[in-house]
């Protein structure tokens, strides 16, 4: 079944409204009628099977088109707004698109021999109906997401990966056609797709919010009645130090999620004490998972505070050791994954996909114990990722980057706990002989800022005169995370 | 505010935004430089706080929605200019 489909198989002729907010509202008929319009063109105009770049900001356009490519069998790539105008368009060398529908706002990010397509090109007038029949594991979308290498990698997400995670998701959130979701979380990230797909499927609706500050959204959630906040971990940490969210109370609001990194169990114990009438879950999940893979009960959470919790419906999580066996209560092992949820592989990358998908278990590289009654509480990372702001960054980039500009002998990034941030970035750096630290670190500042996204700047740059090496001579990051929080660093 | 704060202002400005002294106008604004997102804004937020030693309420900090804003903002927070 096409997953576009089912999502709307019970709504589509609803007048009730599934998006508001300050700039846009859509009803349910309106949103069907452009997707039925704009997914016959994209057939009728561009076949199926294709692939189309898709950047926008949260949005109708979004919305619109996401539904609309899946819906005409064609295969929107989501990559995320921020992204430089030159690593699109390689990573769009890697791939085959035929069009790209862009917000008229970064249409400045436009790659050279892929026609675009803004809010003003899509159609108005009805076509002939030539869309394809599609099956659950044809491909519905590309999902990219920063890799450890630095380079982003292509996540295949099939339809029936998706209509999976959506029927799960709304089964253990317990979501209903009254539901209203506070959307901050962006489209391009499984996690806010998420939020799309399951408040379609149960006739919900979301309230989108694109403010300059986060702290704007506790008044919209009042006047747009939203039951639900789904948030990373600097979503809440920012608005417990930077707005009176545990002061407030909330007519609507019904519950929170949280996901896409660890959220310190003293935050969550504030939001459970400041807002007893608000479910709190601690939910955990990846891209490669569609979105979605295990949730804690809000009941439980005082009980299990830092545990993710346990396998959401239809997805079997285990914490395998190294001989590939579950782990005892205590030991450490690697999450392990199974259910229709679980990515096709890796776009353009069968090595990539070899080493992460076994025996149809995808395999997170999230380092995690269990404990006596199976709960599973996430202790590490083997892979090199940094999460900053509810983002994926590579170190590896931001090394490169720093490791060529002038005065820089060596250099390590590394992530530090942040009050805002989640994890900061970190840059450790050792001057080449001669050079001044400050000028070193003006243009290190200076030159982040220019060629990076604000989420990949380092927050910090930190001296130091030798690198810890590990028994492999390499550099110990373990290390300097360490050194780092025990407080040996000289701030910014 | 005087001139100093102004300059200090503007420095921050010019920093997190990544741009020259010429491109800061009281009509640069948040989300038409490409730089000044979200998370850039909360940069700002932060390093006004620090350098002016205030603290920004709620609605000030979603009000600064450009350089002159932000300006005037400030200005009310700096209760006597020396």
């Amino acid at each position: 079944m096409n997953f576009v489909e089912f999502l709307f198989a019970s709504s589509r002729e609803s007048e009730g409204c599934f998006i508001t907010g300050a700039k846009e509202r859509l009803s349910y008929r309106e949103l069907y009628e452009r997707v039925e319009r704009t997914s016959k063109w994209i057939s009728w105009r561009y076949g199926s099977g294709k692939e189309f770049l898709l950047l926008a900001d949260n949005s109708v356009f979004f919305v619109v088109s996401y539904l609309s490519l899946m819906r005409s069998g064609n295969i929107p790539l989501l990559v995320e707004t921020r992204v430089g105008k030159e690593e699109l368009a390689a990573l769009m060398s890697s791939c085959r698109p035929v069009g790209a529908f862009m917000q008229q706002r970064l249409s400045t990010k436009a790659v050279s021999g892929i026609p675009t397509l803004t809010e003003a090109d899509l159609p108005e007038e009805d076509v002939e109906d030539l869309r394809p029949h599609v099956r659950s594991d044809d491909l519905a979308t590309v999902v990219f997401t920063s890799g450890s290498t630095g380079t982003k990698k292509g996540v295949m997400i099939t339809h029936g990966n998706l209509i999976a995670n959506t029927t799960s998701i709304i089964q253990y959130l317990e979501l209903t056609s009254r539901d209203r979701m506070m959307v901050v979380l962006p489209f391009y990230y499984c996690y806010g797709a998420s939020l799309l797909h399951t408040h379609l499927r149960v006739g919900g609706s979301l309230t989108i919010s694109n403010s300059i500050f986060l702290g704007a959204i506790l008044d919209e959630i009042e006047k747009y009645q939203c039951t639900g906040l789904a948030g990373v971990p600097s979503t809440y940490q920012i608005l417990i130090n930077r707005s009176d969210l545990l002061q407030r109370r909330f007519s609507s609001l019904r519950y929170m999620t949280q996901a896409g990194g660890k959220l310190e169990p003293r935050y969550i114990q504030m939001i459970v004490d400041s807002l007893p009438e608000v479910r709190f879950f601690v939910m955990y999940g990846a891209t490669e998972a569609t979105a979605r893979m295990s949730y804690l009960p809000p009941e439980m959470i005082r009980a299990r505070m830092a545990s993710i919790g346990k396998g959401i419906p239809g997805v079997h999580l285990e914490v395998l050791g190294e001989d590939g066996r579950p782990v005892m209560p205590g030991e450490t092992g690697e999450i392990v994954a199974a259910g229709d949820n679980i990515m096709k592989g890796y776009y353009g990358d069968d090595e990539g996909t070899v080493a992460v998908l076994k025996d149809g278990r995808y395999h997170t590289g999230d380092l995690a114990t269990v404990d006596e009654d199976g709960y599973i509480y996430v202790v590490g990372r083997s892979k090199d990722i940094i999460k900053c702001a509810g983002y994926r960054v590579s170190p590896y980039e931001i090394e490169n980057l720093i490791a060529s500009m002038e005065g820089v002998d060596t250099v390590a990034v590394v992530s530090t706990p942040d009050e805002i941030l989640g994890e900061a970035i970190v840059a450790v750096v050792r001057c080449r002989d001669g050079s001044e630290e400050e000028a070193v670190r003006t243009t290190i500042q200076r030159e982040c800022r220019r060629s990076l996204p604000s989420y990949k700047n380092p927050s910090y740059v930190v001296f130091l005169e030798e690198m810890p090496l590990n028994s492999s001579n390499k550099i110990d990051k373990v290390r300097l995370r360490q050194m780092l929080v025990e407080g040996e660093r000289d701030v910014r | 505010m005087n001139e100093d704060q102004i300059k200090t202002l503007r420095a921050i400005f010019r920093e997190e935004l990544s741009i020259s002294e010429e491109e800061l106008v009281d009509s640069t604004a948040y989300n038409e430089l490409e730089a000044w997102d979200s998370l850039t804004h909360l940069k700002i937020v932060s390093r006004i706080e620090e350098a002016f030693s205030i603290e920004l309420e709620v609605d000030d900090i979603i009000g600064m929605e450009n350089f002159g804003k932000a300006k005037a903002i400030v200005g009310r927070y700096i209760v006597s200019p020396s």
